[in-house]
């Protein structure tokens, strides 16, 4: 009996497929045009799943399987079109694509830095906030009526 | 079947070790009965919690999130919420609700106690403000809370720590409060915000509905329990209780239930006292069927799982030219507003509401929730939308107090089961009119306060769905055995040794986050029953 759940080799797509992919990634976060944030087609999505999203790992083949050849070889306008018509035909699809690439996306040290935030677990970090003003307050006590008695 | 296991008899014996569970048997425990409490779930380890990882955020999506129906977990049980427009959410495990509940620990006013003298709706409850105020006051320093004395829409109380930080967001919000003369305060907050027996303060890591990493939010696990075990309480995790047995002479004697490896085990005890909140509570009672009690136990009045209430629930988020940090400090704890809270008839509704301002999401959520409401765009577009909210909003969760209708109801599913084939608890709810002419009005005035605070982009949501965290009246205190299940000290009418100590035996909900009171109400009547030891049962 075969088990399906081993796997036998470390090449989840081919080549041609990881080409598919990486645009595909690519029109979902683009690069900033300031060069701050680096697009989503920069990171390797397939190991994030295996360390962290097993469960999306199925329908990462049909997700590109929708995608016909002509997709590689299209201008990013043509691609967006491309991903708007996916969205519509396969909306289970690719809302798992968009929640996966996201959590990958913004997890990425590079993209903390990029929107000024230290990458990483937030503990025991921590964060520093201002305590607020308080004297706001005196307006409140001299306006306010009171609790209702019983 | 027989049972496998059947265990000496105990004194009292507690189901559920969340809020009320924890704070009863604490108090329960001086009088050195033998004390056993039963949890279906586990004890939780804070190095696990979701912001140890870099993926924090994702996990409260998965084995984090607030819905036991997507944690899917062996120690849930799943809800059928297919009849209700609102999801009930919870947390199975030492400390119940507490590990994943904002600690936003406002008190129900004097008012809340008195509703149908005042206002002719629903029922009094049969105490008041007064009978719970030194069990508020001694709740409050067992927990660790932080917040303001002086708020003027309260009696006089005394929090034992200084507010957690307002932040930035939370000086925004009240400038736009002042600049319409309404009410607002610092939130009760049960989350220290200086070092307290032996806890350290708040990091403002801001997700504490994913579980406290610093321990910094007071959850039972961390502040009733070690003190409970240190008295000789003695607390067993994976137990799943299926019913709670009667004698022939009308008493409870014990309880039946699941261990870890599903076995069958049968727990003797003197005195049942139940505290698995305002849906698990009935679903065992409703699951304990016997000659005396057809309909479930103590059910002689047909009121358990009936009256159901939740906390209907909108928000108002606000988007800011400036950057308000706001996914620093506790997402659900900063400032609220009771402005709305009392009755006003010429606003069309009868009672009110609480407004509690809530800071912002990190990264991922931002981004995914952008998607979500259409406000931030993949593809082109995307970093721009998403910097121009990341740390740039505000909400106000318009927290309506819903009243009692019997048509609201918990009962038990006729096909779902648990993992150990105990029937699920099947939700019928519908929002009232009341209730819903509340949101409106209260989604009105959030708005209102979003432009007084300077405001770019107001955003609205109506209903939240996923936000039935508030699970109220389903065996109601009263003192008539006909209309109520328990009466002013909790006791079961039809059961004399049955005690209800959660959220369930509330009469009225109040428009406020319900966890400082339900605890009041299981330290007051686990007083009484001290007090009461010699003739417990008359």
């Amino acid at each position: 009996m075969t088990n399906t759940k081993i796997i036998s080799t470390d090449q989840l797509l081919s080549v041609q497929e990881i080409e598919k992919l990486t645009a595909l990634l690519s029109v979902l976060v683009p690069p900033s045009a300031n060069g701050k944030m680096p697009g989503a087609g920069e990171f390797d999505l397939m190991a994030y799943l295996v360390e962290q999203g097993v469960d999306a790992l199925p329908l990462i083949k049909p997700t590109l399987d929708y995608f016909d050849s002509k997709f590689l070889a299209s201008s990013f306008d043509e691609r967006h079109q491309s991903v708007v018509d996916f969205s519509t035909a396969e909306p289970a699809l690719f809302e798992a694509l968009l929640f996966h690439t996201y959590a990958m996306y913004y997890q990425d040290d590079r993209v903390m830095a990029g929107i000024g935030l230290v990458g990483g677990a937030p503990f025991p970090r921590g964060n520093d906030s201002v305590s607020g003003d308080l004297s706001l307050l005196d307006r409140v006590v001299e306006k306010t009526k009171g609790y209702r008695r019983v | 079947m027989p049972i496998s296991t059947t265990l000496e008899p105990v004194d009292v014996l507690i189901i559920g070790a969340g809020a009320s569970g924890a704070a009863v048997a604490w108090s329960l425990a001086d009088t050195r009965m033998r004390i056993v409490c039963l949890e279906q779930g586990d004890w939780m380890n804070s190095a696990e919690y979701p912001t140890t990882k870099k993926n924090w955020e994702v996990q409260q999506h998965g084995a984090y999130s607030i819905d036991p129906n997507v944690r899917g977990l062996k120690t849930d049980y799943p809800i059928n919420n297919s009849d209700s427009p609102i999801d009930v959410v919870n947390f199975n495990g030492v400390g119940g609700g507490t590990i994943m509940y904002a600690a936003h620990f406002p008190r129900l006013h004097p008012s809340d106690f008195k509703v149908k003298s005042l206002d002719g709706v629903a029922d009094d409850w049969p105490i008041d403000y007064d009978t719970l105020d030194s069990y508020f006051a001694q709740n409050d320093r067992m927990m660790g809370v932080s917040g303001l004395a002086g708020d003027p829409m309260y009696p006089p109380k005394q929090p034992p720590l200084p507010p957690i930080p307002m932040g930035l967001v939370g000086d925004r919000m009240a400038s736009g409060y002042n600049k319409l003369g309404w009410h607002w305060w610092p939130s009760d907050s049960a989350i220290i915000s200086q070092q307290y027996e032996g806890r350290d303060k708040c990091l403002n890591l801001g997700p504490c509905m994913s579980g406290c990493s610093q321990g910094a939010k007071s959850s039972v696990d961390i502040t009733y329990w070690p003190e409970a075990l240190r008295q000789g309480v003695e607390l067993r995790t994976r137990c799943r209780v299926r019913e709670v047995t009667l004698s022939d002479d009308g008493m409870a004697n014990g309880v039946i239930y699941y261990d870890e490896d599903g076995e069958e085990c049968y727990q003797a005890a003197e005195v049942v006292v139940m505290a698995c909140n305002g849906v698990g509570t009935p679903r065992i009672l409703l699951n304990s069927k016997s000659p005396q009690f057809p309909d479930g136990l103590a059910n002689s009045s047909g009121m358990v799982g009936k009256n159901l209430m939740f906390h209907p629930m909108g928000h108002v988020q606000g988007v800011f030219e400036e950057n308000l940090d706001s996914h620093k400090g506790p997402a659900g704890c900063c400032i609220l507003s009771k402005e709305f809270y009392e009755t006003d008839l010429s606003r069309g509704f009868v009672r009110g509401y609480n407004m509690q301002i809530t800071r912002g999401t990190g990264p991922f959520n931002t981004a995914i929730q952008g998607h979500y409401t259409g406000k931030i765009p993949w593809g082109a577009g995307h970093h721009e939308a998403f910097q121009s909210r990341f740390d740039h909003t505000a909400g106000i969760g318009v927290l309506c107090e819903d009243l009692p209708e019997q048509h609201n109801t918990v009962t038990l599913d006729p096909e779902l089961t648990d993992s150990d084939g105990i029937p699920a608890a099947k939700i019928n709810y519908t929002v009232s009119e009341n209730s819903q002419k509340m949101l409106v009005h209260g989604i009105a005035r959030a708005e209102e306060v979003m432009h007084a605070a300077g405001a770019i982009e107001i955003n609205s949501s109506g209903l939240i769905r996923s936000a039935g965290w508030h699970l109220l009246g389903t065996a109601r205190m009263g003192n008539d055995p006909k209309t109520s299940v328990v009466n002013h000290w909790g006791r079961s009418h039809d059961v004399k040794n049955l005690f209800i100590v959660d959220g369930s035996i509330f009469v009225t909900a109040g428009g406020v986050n319900p966890t400082s009171t339900i605890q009041a109400l299981a330290l007051y009547i686990a007083d009484t029953m001290k007090k009461n030891l010699a003739n417990l049962f008359d």
